[in-house]
């Protein structure tokens, strides 16, 4: 690996899916990077394509959802590149991934020791009694409440929760050092959920790992994150350190984003973004040029006919949007 | 729910069922066309003969008392005489039982490993050769007679291709039976190490066996594809492709693990379609089971083994109804607590 290169580079990424109607165009060349020891937001509203950003990087993008275009280079490999048999070896190893539904995401036939062993043993040869020394002292680490007695446990017989932790605990048995996250908490309660992310958070510390965190939530980015990505029907439109995106947006989209959290109206049920007049425009038959058009404050007629320049407004700030608009949003 | 209660329940379930068989099978010679004693006698008899027949078979009894003294006698094991065969029926099903075991057995398990696989070769390849197999054993099983299926087999291969004997029973005619031990001839064949007892009941096992596999062969292609499917797109198959299992470990132990608990109630299901095509099998390649004996029973108006079948068949189906249901259990711990 290069010493300092980021340690995930994703460019150019292009994922469709093959519908009877035509290839639905999911994720549409998006650039982004993941420095080492760096936790790395993803925002944007359902469907902008976080998840299918994030299979994508383990290849494991659903059929007849395909990678079209573009690279992951992780470490000093393009894992495009890569046969599935060694893709494979990185998979759980280096890179692990939490998914959004700890409880489906458990095998509903076998206990909490099988599955936990069946991680284990994925990627290294342990003995039983080592497998099983391991599996307690992960799920303690997590703050399981009697462990022992869970190993002998079925998913069913947990609590969300107790899911997400015998999931991380899987995930993480091998220390990956990118760990993927979409919307761990989602499906847990808010203390939970706060105890999850200051997990992640020491683990990341501890082991030097980068993550990627999907989320909905504003605030939680603000806490967690070193850098932003936000998506928009399949681009990512802003990227870039959190303080700058957040205190100088200068995507209209981020704006509009980051105004609806400001005037949060803690009651309501929809999550910040939804609050974003407006529908994403269909990615069966996308526009060609900026696909945030129809929604936009600021649209000029160069925005419709190509897709915008991705521009560099400050180091490491990259911006997909017209280089006046970007101007005219500038701070003082 | 404890495993025990469960099963005490089902057994209580079990009794109660039986109890019911039992009714149906002793109404049943009440309800069919002909008079059991006039049946015996001829057309010819007087029907004051007739009379004293019925009074001598103890019909002109009441119902319950009837009732009553059947089910001491099916206690004690005496199920009546065929006036066909002039055996007691309890002897005659002895006999015949085995011969049908092994034929339902044998197509059972052809059903069941054909069918697993090909349900899963075609969900890991959707659209793909196995697949369109599938789709077409599945048209074939729906719109097939199965004595049709059996005709068509045996022209090709008895009649056409000389491969295979004719369909006359379980044995050639000059290979002597090897030493009954379960009565499956293959099975004991095997254990007493009779390879030309073995070859030759192979030989006569496997068409009859295949016509009746056909039956729940094309059911269970289509519930394991469905369930694979299901299974292979589910969030813990993805789950444990994330954390890097291997591919083979990904698709048996987990994803048809999974899969097989639909599968394993759907086989149960087809049991009971098995025991009817069984009857026609036996027909079409005269193979000496249960079915044969029930088919000459019903055309001849011998109405014992009739009875008796209604009754045993029902018993027994019960109980692999709760075989199946105790499987089940095994396979699926979420049933174990409510
Ligand atoms: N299996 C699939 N078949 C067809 N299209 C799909 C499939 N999975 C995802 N898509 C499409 O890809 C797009 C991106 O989906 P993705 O799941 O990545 O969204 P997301 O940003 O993760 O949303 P959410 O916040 O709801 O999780 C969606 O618009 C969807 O239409
Ligand atoms: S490119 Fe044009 S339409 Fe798109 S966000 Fe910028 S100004 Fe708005
Ligand atoms: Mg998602």
């Amino acid at each position: 690996m290069s010493a300092n290169g980021p340690l995930l580079q994703v460019s150019d990424l292009q994922v469709h899916f093959r519908t009877r109607d035509g290839s639905l165009e999911a994720v549409d060349r998006i650039n982004f990077e993941i420095g080492s020891n760096e936790v790395f937001g993803l925002v944007g509203e359902s469907g902008s394509g976080k998840s299918v950003t994030a299979l994508s990087i383990l290849g494991l993008v659903p059929s007849p959802g395909r990678i079209v275009g573009g690279d992951i280079v992780f470490g000093d490999r393009n894992l495009r590149e890569l046969p599935e048999r060694v893709v494979r070896t990185i998979r759980g190893r280096e890179i692990g991934m939490i998914f959004q539904n700890p409880r489906a995401s458990l095998d509903p036939v076998r206990t909490v020791a099988v599955q936990l062993s069946r991680a284990l043993r994925a990627h290294h040869d342990l003995g039983r009694g080592e497998v099983r020394r391991r599996s307690v002292r992960m799920l303690r680490d997590l703050g399981m409440p009697d462990p022992e007695a869970a190993l002998t446990k079925y998913p069913h017989q947990l609590s969300g929760g107790m899911c997400q932790r015998v999931m991380v605990a899987m995930m993480l048995s091998s220390r990956p050092r990118l760990l993927i996250a979409d919307e761990p908490t989602t499906a847990l309660d808010e203390t939970v959920g706060a105890q999850l992310l200051e997990h992640l958070r020491r683990f990341k510390e501890e082991h030097a790992a980068s993550i990627l965190l999907i989320t909905h939530d504003m605030g939680v980015i603000a806490e967690m994150c070193d850098r932003v990505g936000v998506m928009h029907a399949g681009h990512v439109v802003e990227v870039g350190p959190v303080g700058a995106v957040f205190r100088d947006p200068r995507h209209p989209y981020t704006r509009a984003l980051l105004d609806s959290t400001l005037r949060i109206d803690r009651d309501s049920p929809l999550s910040d973004i939804e609050r974003i007049p407006g529908t994403v425009p269909n990615l069966l038959h996308p526009p060609p040029g900026c696909r945030f058009a129809d929604r936009c404050a600021y649209v000029l007629p160069a925005c419709r006919p190509a897709k915008p320049p991705r521009l560099e407004v400050a180091p490491g700030h990259h911006v997909l949007c017209q280089e006046t608009v970007i101007r005219e949003f500038a701070a003082p | 729910m404890t495993r025990r209660r469960y099963l005490g329940r089902r057994l209580a379930l079990l009794v109660l069922v039986v109890f019911g068989i039992s009714i149906v099978a002793f109404l049943l010679v009440h309800v069919l066309p002909g008079d059991p004693a006039r049946s015996r006698l001829g057309v010819f008899a007087t029907e004051e003969l007739v009379q004293l027949k019925r009074a001598e078979m103890g019909l002109d009894k009441s119902l319950p008392e009837q009732y009553v003294t059947y089910m001491g006698n099916v206690f004690r094991g005496d199920l009546g005489d065929s006036w066909r065969t002039h055996n007691p029926v309890a002897e005659d099903f002895v006999e015949r039982f085995p011969a049908t075991i092994e034929l339902a057995l044998a197509a059972l398990l052809l059903a069941v490993v054909l069918g697993v696989s090909l349900g899963v070769a075609a969900a890991l390849r959707r659209n793909g050769p196995f697949d369109h197999l599938a789709t077409l054993l599945g048209i074939l099983g729906i719109s097939a007679p199965v004595f049709w299926i059996g005709l068509l087999l045996i022209i090709a291969f008895v009649t056409q291709l000389h491969v295979l004997p004719a369909p006359l029973g379980r044995l050639a005619s000059d290979v002597e039976a090897p030493t009954q031990i379960t009565g499956l001839y293959v099975v004991d064949s095997l254990l007493t190490a009779n390879w030309e007892a073995l070859r030759s009941s192979l030989l006569y096992l496997v068409l009859p066996a295949v016509t009746l596999g056909i039956l729940p062969l094309a059911p269970i292609t289509r519930m394991t594809r469905a369930a694979m499917i299901e299974a292979l797109d589910s969030d813990f198959v993805r789950a444990a492709r994330a954390l890097g299992l291997s591919r083979t470990q990904v698709v048996v132990k987990i994803a048809l693990r999974n899969a097989l608990i639909p599968v394993v109630s759907m086989v149960g299901l087809q049991l009971g379609y098995l025991v009817g095509g069984a009857v026609l099998v036996e027909i079409v390649f005269t193979w000496s089971g249960i079915g044969l004996y029930l088919y000459r029973s019903v055309i001849g108006l011998d109405f014992a083994p009739i009875q008796s079948l209604v009754l045993i068949v029902g018993v027994l189906f019960a109980l692999i109804n709760l075989a199946v249901d105790m499987l089940y259990f095994a396979i699926d711990p979420r049933i174990r607590v409510r």
